[in-house]
């Protein structure tokens, strides 16, 4: 009776001490180190394009590979285990057991295009298509502006400037709203009418902003 | 059971309520509750405390590492800080040297060769300002000075290049420059000088304004901009006055509401169901935006001008996924409805000029022809669904800033004779007049040469009356149409 006893404890806390290593063992489909194929260049192509990957996307998960995932995971607040599962996959944007490519919808994102699209998706996801280009247009607007750098990089990255720039959600992948948003606004169109600065008037903090002038609202934005 | 006492309290509290457990059985069979706590006492003294133990250890390592890596990073960032903040009084030490170089030049050469170094390093200092962590509210007046100075260099050095003498309205502004870049760089200087590098100040509110530390004090706006830098005049694109130029194609007196309400229904037609204020706009050409569905279920938004009732923008749902390059039947058809539309809405005249495809849009900029003159600032962009073939956008805004009457120069010379200036590499394709923006303030009639050399596509800008280069186009083709930059 005592052998059985404690033949049933040790085989819990084996239980226990493996069930800890058991979720990455599981599922076979993930992309981890030493995975190869097309799906392995599609992801290294999101994360260069992200910024996060810097060597060559020849389909192969090597140790590079590997870090930039895992770097992309501690950004947007998953595990930073360098296996790109399910939740990683979906953060990525990427749907990991079909076989078919990745939509084929515009490519040719320059790397403006692109950075503009994120902001506005991190920025502005619930507004409405005119409050998204609006976001995108006070971007372009401070970039024609002297008080501000004179390239979007420059103001999106400026420090305090965006909120999704400091909480990290500008590194979602952006929708395809997001991206027609950014095109458009980089085609002319100013529904901010000029503006330089927008905030929510529910969430803002800054006096400084407060005390400006407010020209227009659009969704819950308020632009001066 | 001694044994028992001598373990930690959370494991007595569990063989208490294991004991509890065994109650029944207690009673009946002492012997195997003794056995049972012995074998409690095994699990957590030889292997669960020895696991804590570990763990705790193991914690601590990590703890450890997880503050050195932390600490690594931390000061990789503050050498990368003081990096740039030390360039960055380099840079603005050099924008002092040259500018009081200018100060006592007289030949072209030297001029236009020291406004062009003083424009690269005001492009330096803009570029190391944004790597390090200033807040842009704290920035912004710095940034204008250097990005204004930099600007007010290049136009400077395009005028000397021309053969302009520098005028004394300029030697009195570069000297004021020269001043005001002498206390921009002693302050800098200073808090290099201080010893420490200021990585906290750096990012508050008042590293480069000196603005009180009162975060949301309303003195604090930035509006008035700071004595400390002068107001310069010139003309550039991020000159005060092209900032603050008027709209001059805004013409006609201001509209109400209701009758801009009436201006934008008529626009958008029977289609419309709904329609209502979605906000008025002061920005800079004011405005009232109406926002509504059509019958058929999908939004719009619409802008009308508050004077003139001009139709600022308009925009439709699109639904179609229609991708590609459109073929030259299918470019025309897309043409011919939008030149159309803008006759339609009473802009006569509108020329085709460079169309991109995205989104299932075709987006066309038409610009207004002047007799044979191609006015490029009078653009108007309207976008059309490619499968539908709807309008389903309209943007006037550059239309309504720049329109307006012109003269042109009369004494011209011809096309062959422009012809003749241009570079032999150059095999010309199509010859336009074409009135150009050749500064931000100013416009120049132009012969338009667009032109092959090899694979690539440009378009050459001559000026009318000299022959002389103005401005140089390439033009970049690819999947979302074309594009001169």
């Amino acid at each position: 009776m005592i052998k059985f006893r404690r033949t049933i404890a040790v085989l819990m806390v084996l239980v226990i001490l493996i069930s800890a290593m058991l979720p990455a063992a599981v599922l076979a489909e993930n992309l981890r180190y030493g995975s190869r194929g097309d799906k392995v260049k599609e992801l290294q192509q999101k994360l260069k394009r992200w910024g996060y990957y810097t060597g060559s996307i020849d389909g192969i998960f090597g140790s590079g590979t590997q870090a930039a995932v895992k770097n992309f995971q501690k950004k947007n607040g998953l595990t930073a285990d360098g296996i790109v599962g399910p939740k990683t996959a979906a953060a990525l944007g990427m749907n990991l057991t079909s076989s078919s490519s990745s939509s084929g919808s515009s490519s040719s994102s320059s790397g403006d295009l692109y950075l503009l699209a994120r902001l506005v998706h991190g920025e502005a996801r619930g507004e409405p298509y005119k409050g998204k280009v609006a976001v995108a247009a006070v971007v372009l607007n401070r970039v024609k502006s002297s008080s501000f750098p004179n390239t979007i990089a420059g103001v999106i990255y400026q420090k305090g400037a965006f909120d999704a720039v400091s909480d990290g959600q500008i590194n979602m992948q952006p929708d395809n709203e997001s991206i027609r948003a950014a095109r458009d606004a980089m085609n002319g169109w100013d529904p901010s009418n000029g503006c330089l600065y927008y905030y929510n008037p529910k969430t803002a903090t800054s006096r400084w902003m407060l005390s400006r002038p407010v020209l227009l609202r659009i969704g819950q934005h308020a632009f001066c | 059971m001694d044994a028992v006492k001598t373990c930690p309290a959370s494991y007595r509290a569990t063989c208490v309520l294991l004991r509890n457990m065994n109650k029944n059985k207690e009673i009946k069979n002492k012997d195997r509750t003794d056995n049972s706590d012995r074998m409690i006492k095994i699990i957590f003294c030889y292997i669960l405390t020895p696991v804590l133990l570990l763990a705790v250890v193991g914690m601590g390592i990590w703890g450890k590492r997880e503050s050195a890596k932390a600490e690594k990073y931390r000061s990789s960032n503050a050498n990368m800080y003081e990096r740039a903040y030390t360039d960055l009084v380099g840079a603005a030490y050099d924008i002092r040297i040259l500018l009081s170089k200018l100060l006592i030049s007289e030949s072209p050469a030297t001029l236009a060769h020291t406004l062009n170094e003083l424009s690269n390093n005001c492009a330096a200092c803009t570029a190391l300002m944004a790597q390090l962590p200033s807040s842009h509210v704290d920035s912004l007046d710095m940034e204008q000075f250097i990005i204004r100075l930099g600007d007010y260099a290049d136009s400077l050095s395009v005028s000397v290049m021309k053969g302009k003498p520098i005028s004394d309205d300029d030697r009195a502004q570069l000297a004021s420059l020269y001043d005001a870049s002498g206390r921009v760089y002693a302050e800098l200087k200073q808090r290099l000088d201080d010893g420490t590098f200021p990585m906290e100040e750096i990012g508050s509110e008042a590293f480069y304004s000196g603005r009180e530390q009162t975060e949301g004090d309303e003195s604090g706006s930035t509006d008035q901009p700071d004595e400390k830098y002068p107001t310069l005049i010139y003309d550039g694109p991020f000159a005060e006055s092209t900032e603050k130029s008027e709209p001059k194609g805004l013409t006609g007196e201001e509209v109400d509401e209701s009758t801009a309400f009436e201006i934008a229904r008529k626009i958008i037609g029977e289609n419309a169901a709904s329609m209502e204020l979605a906000t008025t706009s002061e920005g800079r050409i004011a405005s009232y935006d109406f926002a509504g569905s059509l019958n058929d279920g999908r939004s719009f938004d619409i802008a009308i001008t508050k004077r003139g009732g001009h139709l600022l923008w308009m925009r439709i749902d699109s639904t179609g996924d229609i991708e590609g390059v459109p073929d030259e039947d299918e470019a025309k058809r897309l043409v011919d409805i939008g030149k159309k539309y803008l006759e339609a809405l009473g802009f006569e005249s509108m020329e085709p000029t460079y169309a991109q495809n995205y989104s299932g849009i075709e987006l066309i900029n038409f610009a207004w022809q002047d007799g044979d003159i191609i006015v490029y600032n009078d653009m108007i962009k309207v976008s059309i669904d490619r499968s539908s073939g709807e309008v389903c956008g309209i943007d006037t805004r550059s239309y309504l800033f720049s329109h307006t009457e012109r003269t042109y120069p009369e004494n011209i010379i011809t096309e062959e004779e422009a012809r003749q200036q241009l570079s032999i590499n150059l095999t010309v394709t199509e010859t336009n007049l074409t009135l150009i923006p050749a500064t931000a303030q100013t416009e120049k009639l132009c012969y338009e040469f667009k032109s092959r050399f090899g694979e690539d596509e440009y378009a050459v800008y001559l000026d009318a009356e000299t022959g002389e280069e103005v401005k140089i186009f390439r033009i970049i083709s690819d999947e979302n149409g074309r594009l001169a930059i």
